[in-house]
């Protein structure tokens, strides 16, 4: 522009402490999470999951006292999967409470142009939401799994205090984030895609309800056993049994494993790349 | 002059719809304005320059590197974006400090910053509400606040007197102002013109996506001189002076105002008209002759009219 300067001044820059690449996105996750939590809603959630936890412990506490009871609720494998597994509509609520309106509503109000307007990639960006629901999700499984598995072995020695014992320590972080990360992936695209906090949690509860009930529909039309497929719920709990190796449940039984690992990382991976497209998509069009 | 964004024959479009249109400017230190009407790309131009959109065609750089996918550049670079829902949840300080964790400032930084930002913009007593809570103009404040917060060199700022109070919006005028002569480059989004004049004289016009007209206002008009600008004569004897000037080939229109008694001329050469009306000022009396449209708000309205 054909203009006179005014004069240019030496600026004095403020260098920033943690400029590194590969940790912008923590400053996205500690503020979202701070926020989260600041919310009574979100901690009471989280301690409303964590009374499964109480009931199972008190359950082993019971195995040590009646030993005869171990018969009936034996602590092994199944035992961390069904408690893993039960906690799943405790993560689809979390998934639906913490994560829909992460993006929704930085799309919605143009906040994703003060995110952008900073330091940060587009990358940094959905990692950094991506943690957030990570993070959420992990207080009502994989944390849980966690302590379960170490309170029962400080509980019951006798039954879980032996090495090999240990290897549940990789099944339960294993089929914890065959859990979370399908769910936070679906959950922030919902978020991504609606515009609004609501209709995404609705929508996400949709995909989890409407694909069982889907795939029951197309088991019935074609018989064929990969129809369970179509359910993520279904999906995830055979890739749980496989994790754990526990015997499938009826629903799941002709399903074969690695379909459904196939089929998840595929969800996952599909999510990324909504994600990445569909972000980029409301920086351009406002 | 310093370079600090450059826009090097610079297009964008939408699948079919042209946003920006062949546009090339180099902006230095200093204010400068961004005017045109709803729709003229203003938006568009501002995302180009601040890394939000890669051009489709041709060249944006920010501090000497591509606007788009440079992202330390962000470090430089403030924006205060067209939009006031934001963040309902966190008060003014947390807003203001929470973006500033984002470009790499620990807490105790942060927070140093925040403050400081936020006392320019005079939002001290109102930081620890809820910007739910906020007004119009307490919004565009704190967003000016989290834009300035980092120093940077380059802003960018859409609309951001829209909804303040005159007071406010002086102090917000004289701030720009002020950041323009530290050696800032500031580029403010306007349609409302006057609300520019009050900061810099130095401007884009923008309309259907093309640059119409850069510069200073002045050199702007002397671009314009194929359009008519309007002067009004103040004289003795205005019809004798009409009689006169109507014989002028570049004259364009002649009338005499009937409340003020003052001619109202529309002219093509301004500078053959001027010597004229020099020469026939004893003669019917000229006590007064001024351009009345020398403002943003006219050559605004005659480049978007033609």
């Amino acid at each position: 522009m054909s203009s006179s300067q005014i004069y240019e001044q030496h600026y004095r820059r403020l260098d920033a402490s943690i400029p590194l690449r590969n940790q912008r996105w923590i400053p996205i996750a500690r503020e979202g999470l701070k926020a989260l939590v600041s919310f009574r809603a979100y901690l009471a959630l989280i301690a409303i999951a964590s009374l499964p936890l109480l009931v199972r412990l008190v359950q082993v506490y019971f195995t040590t006292r009646f030993p005869e009871t171990r018969r009936i609720v034996p602590v092994d494998d199944k035992f961390f999967f069904d408690f893993l597994s039960q906690q799943m509509p405790w993560m689809l609520l979390m998934s639906a409470y913490a994560g829909a309106g992460l993006i929704a509503n930085d799309m919605r109000t143009g906040g994703l142009l003060l995110y952008l307007s900073r330091p940060l990639t587009l990358g940094d960006y959905i990692l950094g939401k991506v943690s957030i629901v990570f993070a959420s999700l992990s207080m009502v499984t994989l944390v849980p799994g966690l302590v379960l598995f170490f309170g029962a072995r400080s509980l019951a020695p006798d039954v879980l205090g032996d090495v090999s014992h240990l290897l549940l320590i990789p099944k339960i972080v294993a089929y914890a984030l065959v859990m979370i990360l399908p769910a936070t992936g679906l959950v922030l695209v919902m978020s991504a895609l609606a515009r609004n906090a609501r209709f995404a949690g609705l929508g996400f509860f949709f995909v989890f309800v409407g694909s069982t009930v889907a795939a029951a529909i197309a088991w019935r039309a074609t018989r064929s056993s990969y129809a369970g497929l179509i359910s993520v719920q279904a999906t995830l709990r055979r890739a749980g049994e496989a994790i754990f190796g526990v015997k499938p449940s009826r629903m799941t039984a002709e399903l074969p494993p690695e379909a459904a690992f196939v089929v998840l990382a595929i969800l996952v991976i599909g999510c990324l790349f909504v994600l990445k497209t569909r972000v980029r998509a409301v920086e351009i069009v406002k | 002059m310093t370079a600090r964004v450059v826009f090097q024959k610079a297009s964008r479009w939408y699948g079919p719809v042209m946003a920006l249109n062949d546009v090339s400017f180099e902006l230095g230190p200093g204010v400068y304005g961004l005017l045109g009407p709803n729709g003229a790309g203003k938006s568009s131009l501002l995302k180009l320059a601040s890394g939000q959109l890669r051009p489709s065609q041709g060249k944006v750089e920010l501090l000497g590197r591509p606007a788009f996918g440079s992202p330390d550049v962000f470090h430089s670079v403030g924006l205060c974006a067209d939009t006031d829902a934001f963040f309902e949840d966190f008060t003014g300080l947390q807003f203001v400090s929470a973006l500033l964790s984002l470009n790499g400032f620990d807490k105790a930084q942060a927070h140093k910053l925040a403050i400081e930002a936020i006392e320019i913009v005079d939002l001290k007593e109102a930081m620890h509400r809820k910007i739910g809570g906020y007004s119009k103009g307490m919004r565009q404040r704190i967003k000016l606040a989290q834009s300035i917060a980092h120093r940077p060199e380059v802003l960018f700022l859409d609309e951001p007197l829209t909804g303040m109070d005159p007071q406010n919006r002086k102090r917000i005028s004289d701030l720009l102002k002020r950041l323009g002569d530290e050696g800032r480059t500031v580029l403010v989004s306007t349609h409302i013109l006057h609300e520019l004049e009050q900061v810099t004289r130095r401007v884009l016009l923008i309309h259907n996506g093309r640059v119409l007209a850069e510069g200073d206002l002045g050199e702007i008009r002397d671009l314009l001189d194929r359009h008519p600008r309007s002067v009004r004569i103040k004289a003795a004897d205005p019809r004798g002076l009409a009689r006169e000037l109507v014989l002028l080939p570049d004259l364009v229109s002649l009338n005499l105002e009937d409340a003020t008694g003052h001619l109202l001329a529309e002219i093509k050469k301004p500078d053959a008209f001027f010597t004229k009306v020099q020469e026939l000022s004893a003669k019917h009396g000229v006590l007064e002759m001024w351009v009345t449209d020398e403002n943003l708000e006219s050559v605004f309205s005659y480049l978007v009219s033609k």
